[in-house]
């Protein structure tokens, strides 16, 4: 089994996906995708993640709704959204839901990864 | 077989005249149907080919932009990454279309990142010659593929076609002229809103808010001559230098406001009223009395009766409770009643005499005291 984190990024913009997947391989992650919340749970049933970075405006179930399936099922991978969405409530109702960071569209790779690299850490302690 | 068709032939000749119309539309709707079918599936095939072409071209360049845009490049490897570029693009018969691919897929990459990414992106928009294709359609006489340029050219940030982009701020073309205008204040900034001192097309409300919303993103506050705008002969320029007015807080401009509460345009008095209130400019109290006397509209009047609620003082109630007791008109009624009690006199609407107001002015009254309301 390899030692690096593993990534699971659910985004139904293939270019989003392929770009952060592109990215994050980059920044020496192991990285999985997901076009959609179902497909996601699906992987996270299958395989263990070190953080999970979702979209939230998605077909079948939306980012909101996996983050709370994932903390009803009591999953420990923190949760990064990615989101076009930069609304106050949008942000309220993802850290009340569960998540653990929250990032607007357009975005920073760099600062993607810093945030990345932070949320590891703190998920070590 | 020959004798078949002869049979044929015969047979249709001796058919009665309605069967052979009848036979005739089948014949037509069959060779009609066949033509259609082949032109239907042609089209087909063609954007089937030219999906398979943009999913091609996408493949082969996607991983050439993720490595520019996610990775430190030297000037070599850029130039690298811009021949493989040119090279999976070039085609003799689909060149400009697959730029189109390439434009689509940059612009793509631009609206979800930023920082350094973001820098990147612009500098291979350039490289790999969009820029100049952009700046060619430009000149094209379409006017979607100047629009779509112009939109392009300031989307990617493209500051060195703004002098290109200024020459379409007046163009005939709506469209055009306002994705100039646009571009031209996001990538010019307040300097290049001096197109607004000779604009002559009129702009919408729309495009008034684009602009507005374009010039709070920059040096906005640093917008300090409006008074070319407020004197132009373009309503539209006043009408925007006003809405300036009120957000930059331009006093200094208080004369030229007091000269346009008795502009020719109803809607300038009405957004000059507006601006007179929002900068509590009450020496123009005096004017707002004689504007209410000229006016025949009730919209302008009910405008200024409100401006002396917030505005006015001691010598206006005696104005509003006169214009309550006159006035035969329910809004410009509502109005009066209304900015007394914005200014606390509940006393004044109370104290009217019996039979002193009508039956329609005394329930207005007692409609704007109701505090529920």
């Amino acid at each position: 089994m390899s030692d690096k984190a593993k990534i699971l990024i659910v985004d139904d913009e293939p270019l989003i996906r392929d770009a952060l997947a592109f990215k994050l391989t980059k920044d020496g992650y192991d990285v999985d995708t997901a076009e959609d919340g179902e497909k996601a749970i699906q992987k996270i049933e299958s395989e263990e993640y070190q953080i999970i970075i979702s979209d939230i405006m998605m077909p079948f179930i939306s980012g909101f709704e996996l983050v709370k399936i994932l903390k009803e099922r009591g999953t420990d991978a923190p949760v990064l959204m990615l989101t076009s969405l930069n609304s106050e409530t949008a942000v309220l109702k993802a850290f009340d839901l569960g998540a653990d960071d929250f990032m607007t569209k357009p975005f920073s790779p760099n600062e993607l990864s810093v945030r990345i690299k932070k949320l590891l850490k703190n998920a070590q302690k | 077989m020959r004798s078949t068709f002869v049979e044929i032939y015969y047979f249709l000749l001796a058919l009665e005249p309605r069967y052979k119309i009848v036979l005739f539309m089948i014949l037509a709707l069959l060779i009609t149907g066949v033509i259609m079918l082949t032109i239907v599936l042609r089209e087909r095939s063609r954007k089937n080919g030219n999906e398979a072409r943009e999913r091609r071209i996408k493949r082969m360049v996607e991983s050439i932009i993720q490595e520019v845009v996610f990775t430190d490049q030297d000037s070599s490897e850029l130039k690298d990454a811009v021949k493989k570029i040119q090279r999976a693009i070039d085609s003799p018969l689909y060149r400009r279309s697959n730029m189109a691919i390439l434009n689509d897929l940059l612009l793509y990459y631009h609206r979800n990142l930023g920082g350094e990414a973001f820098i990147r992106i612009e500098n291979l928009y350039r490289e790999v010659g969009l820029k100049q294709m952009a700046l060619e359609s430009l000149r094209s006489d379409d006017w979607h593929l100047k629009a779509k340029a112009i939109n392009d050219l300031s989307t990617m940030r493209m500051g060195e076609t703004l002098f290109e982009i200024l020459q379409y701020t007046d163009d005939p073309d709506q469209n055009i002229r306002y994705e100039a205008q646009y571009a031209a204040v996001k990538l010019g900034g307040k300097k290049a809103m001096k197109f607004l001192d000779d604009l002559e097309t009129p702009m919408s409300e729309w495009q008034q808010i684009r602009l507005l919303d374009q010039a709070l993103k920059f040096e906005y506050e640093l917008i300090d001559n409006i008074g070319p705008w407020l004197k132009s002969k373009n309503d539209s320029v006043v009408i925007f230098a006003l809405i300036l007015m009120r957000h930059l807080n331009q006093y200094h401009e208080r004369n030229e406001l007091r000269k346009l509460l008795y502009h020719r345009n109803e809607r300038v008095q009405e957004k000059a009223i507006e601006t007179a209130i929002e900068l509590a400019y009450g020496e123009c109290l005096e004017n707002l009395y004689e504007v209410f006397e000229l006016t025949k509209n009730p919209r302008i009047k009910t405008r200024v009766l409100r401006a002396m609620g917030e505005l006015g003082g001691a010598e206006e109630v005696g104005f509003l409770r006169e214009t309550i007791s006159s006035s035969k008109e329910y809004d410009i009624l509502l109005e009066a009643a209304k900015s007394l009690k914005r200014m606390g006199r509940h006393d004044v609407l109370r104290g009217y005499q019996e039979k002193e107001l009508s039956e329609k002015s005394e329930n207005i009254v007692k409609h704007v005291l109701d505090d529920r309301i």
